[in-house]
């Protein structure tokens, strides 16, 4: 049986068996994102619907996460006498804004295991990493807009946050991705490498990112070089 | 409890002496147009060889009216004995206000006399203007030697300072400086502060310049602290005093974690909210204290009985209220500073109720120094209000000023919109830019201002709306408001 450079079984030589999934890495190095598409049954074009639609389903958690928590923020805060007491509202608001921050940088952990479970292919994985981060920057930059002109509400699209929270999934992920091969290898479902050096790159990576975008400098660093961009294009 | 106040090495001492004098003597000579340099002016021979007397102004950052322990409304755990002497001993603005409540704008203001609009520094984005005539300069020019300490904080390069003779600075973290080992310029030569604590090094610097000053020879101090600004450090030995406190006096709307929210993030306070009030007193406990030392310091050297000492801070802060962090708007814990003046002639123990601007702080020192109004300043001289409505250049306290301009300008990335408001004795009305509806509050009656009474009371609205046409119109002008 053919295998990849990493040594893990190819998916294309064990459709049926379901077990078997892609090296997300190699993927991304091109080899064609060649996810398990058959769907983890087997069990025909229905299934391979449902098994789609449960994938980018589960790719947008992070962004609904991110949703549910603006919605709860904006329909409680600044109003403890909807609550039966000022303990109470600060319990909701607390949670509400912890879930955003979770949701944001964090939540690609809640998804990506079920999805390279399912055999996700690139587009989903990706998603599930950038969701989260992308529909901050959205809906901030949306906010901005009462506050600023079109073009510098977009770009408060690439402020340190955004840039962190990418980073953190991004290192998330490969975290995720690693307690992944190691479960994988002891059922038999990854072969060769756990950790590449690949992975070691998007884990390193992801948290440098996260490092110099938000806490250098108790995150004066990051916030310096956004503000020096927007002088640059804006002033 | 005790604040005893950590004591200088001799060696430290006479390091400062030297410094400050041998820089002084060649600031001029070093790297002309770099930035941070005085640049004296020559003393006019027509100037009266009057008695004048000393001037001290410090300036403190993002201090709350409410936070000095005399306050009625501050926290039950909080004592500032330094703050409650000078209150006691000189007269208390209990409603005094700053114009645009943010750093660079507020500090363009207490320098110039000038609203925002007028000298130029609207955000912490737009350039000081070099040409800007601040309260240094006539004072110099009448004999006074002069000194700048601290927190410049002025958008653009760091400028040559026309009217002073000491030019101490920082420009690290993009002129916010740091509490601990910040490195200064002195007189553009930039030094380094290793084992430092920023409060008590510029006021070893402000005690230190102060003895260096001829005898009989008037002199104009500006000490302009970090403290209380983010990220809030106290000194070491203060750092927890208050880690066991309630902080129950929080607003109810504040909540742990609402720092992480965008309308606040920028503000550099992440955190929860209890913990970084806590460390913004004990941040206050250190101010404190070294106020205490400058004005034990002029006790001591009787330099106190010809000197007057004003004490304000920048603009207020936000500590959940409106679940807003941090400064800008127009309400009150924003806009409110304190205000302690003492002096040879201004009465103990009294308060001044009238409504007192930053503006007035320029007017004010040329009128005590040199007895002449700051030509372009739009405040007004205090000197009447202080002397219970004796003649000042302010002009008559019964026609004082029943009401004020608050501006505000969009400071990218801030979640506030631009704004001017009316501020009159009972009433805030505001107009923001970019669609928000306008605000009305009953100050009096609401001084959270919660109740937003915009659609209660269109009338008084209306009214407050053409005042503000008024006001912005006087000025854009360039009128003494």
């Amino acid at each position: 049986m053919p295998r990849s450079r990493q040594g893990e079984l190819s998916d294309s030589d064990d459709r049926a068996a379901a077990v078997v999934s892609a090296d997300p890495t190699s993927a991304w190095n091109g080899d064609g994102g060649r996810g398990d598409r058959s769907g983890a049954s087997g069990s025909g074009r229905g299934g391979a619907r449902t098994t789609r639609l449960m994938i980018w389903l589960l790719a947008v958690v992070p962004a609904l996460i991110v949703v549910v928590a603006n919605l709860a923020v904006a329909a409680f805060a600044g109003k403890p006498e909807m609550f039966p007491s000022v303990d109470a509202y600060r319990l909701v608001l607390n949670a509400a804004v912890l879930l955003r921050i979770f949701g944001i940088f964090l939540a690609v952990v809640l998804v990506w295991w079920e999805l390279r479970i399912r055999h996700a292919g690139r587009g989903p994985l990706v998603v599930a990493v950038v969701s989260g981060p992308v529909t901050y920057a959205v809906t901030e930059a949306f906010r901005m807009l009462s506050f600023f002109p079109g073009p510098e509400a977009a770009y408060y699209m690439v402020n340190p946050l955004t840039v962190a929270a990418l980073g953190s999934q991004i290192a998330t992920a490969g975290l995720v991705e690693t307690l992944w091969r190691v479960a994988g290898k002891g059922r038999g479902r990854w072969q060769g490498q756990v950790v590449t050096w690949r992975l070691l790159l998007v884990i390193g990576g992801g948290l440098a990112v996260l490092y110099f975008a938000v806490l250098h400098a108790g995150g004066t660093t990051g916030f310096y070089i956004f503000n020096a961009g927007y002088r640059w294009l804006f002033t | 409890m005790p604040l005893a106040g950590p004591s200088i090495p001799a060696s430290r001492r006479t390091f400062l002496i030297g410094a400050l004098g041998g820089l002084g003597l060649l600031g001029m000579a070093t790297r002309p147009g770099s930035g941070g340099q005085p640049l004296p002016l020559p003393v006019d021979p027509n100037a009266a060889d009057a008695e004048r007397p000393n001037l001290v102004v410090i300036l403190s950052d993002d201090h709350r009216w409410d936070h000095m322990s005399f306050h009625a409304g501050a926290p039950p755990f909080l004592r500032t004995p330094a703050l409650d002497r000078l209150a006691a001993e000189g007269t208390v603005g209990a409603n005094a206000f700053v114009t645009t409540a943010l750093c660079s704008p507020s500090r363009g203001t207490v320098l110039s006399g000038q609203y925002a609009s007028r000298h130029g520094v609207v955000n912490n984005l737009s350039a000081w203007n070099p040409e800007t005539e601040t309260f240094f300069e006539p004072l110099q020019r009448a004999g006074y030697r002069t000194a700048l300490i601290g927190k410049w904080h002025m958008p653009g390069a760091l400028p040559d300072l026309r009217g002073l003779d000491l030019f101490v600075t920082f420009t690290a973290e993009e002129g916010q400086g740091q509490y601990e080992d910040c490195p200064l310029l002195v007189n553009g030569e930039l030094v380094a502060r290793p084992d430092t604590y920023l409060t008590t090094d510029l006021t070893d610097l402000a005690i230190e310049w102060i003895d260096s000053q001829p005898d009989g020879q008037p002199w104009c101090l500006y000490l302009a602290h970090k403290a209380v600004h983010h990220p809030f450090t106290p000194p070491a030995d203060l750092a927890g005093t208050f880690a066991d406190v309630s902080v129950a006096n929080l607003p109810p709307e504040s909540f742990a974690f609402m720092s992480l929210l965008d309308r606040n993030i920028w503000e550099g306070t992440q955190g929860r909210l209890d913990v970084l009030y806590r460390r913004y007193c004990e941040t206050l406990l250190g101010l404190d204290r070294e106020i205490g030392r400058l004005v034990d310091h002029l006790d001591t050297t009787g330099a106190r009985e010809r000197t007057y000492v004003v004490y304000t801070s920048d603009n207020g802060y936000s500590w959940g209220e409106h679940v807003l962090t941090g400064k800008r708007w127009p309400y009150e814990e924003n806009t409110r500073v304190p205000l302690i003046i003492t002096g040879p002639d201004v009465p103990a123990g009294q308060q001044v109720d009238e409504l007192i601007i930053n503006a007035d702080f320029a007017p004010t020192l040329t009128e005590w120094g040199v007895s002449a109004p700051l030509p372009a300043a739009q405040g007004r001289s205090l000197v009447g209000l202080l002397n219970s409505g004796g003649a000042s250049l302010g002009g008559p306290v019964a026609q004082w000023r029943s009401d004020f301009l608050y501006e505000y300008f969009p400071d990218y990335p801030y979640q506030v919109p631009g704004l001017q408001a009316v501020r009159n004795e009972s009433w805030l009305y505001a107009e923001f830019d970019r669609g928000h509806a306008p605000q009305l509050f009953d100050v009096a009656a609401d001084p959270r201002t919660q109740n937003d009474l915009i659609a209660v009371d269109p009338t008084q609205a209306k009214l407050l709306a053409e005042r503000l046409e008024q006001l912005r119109a006087e000025v854009a002008a360039g009128r003494v408001v």
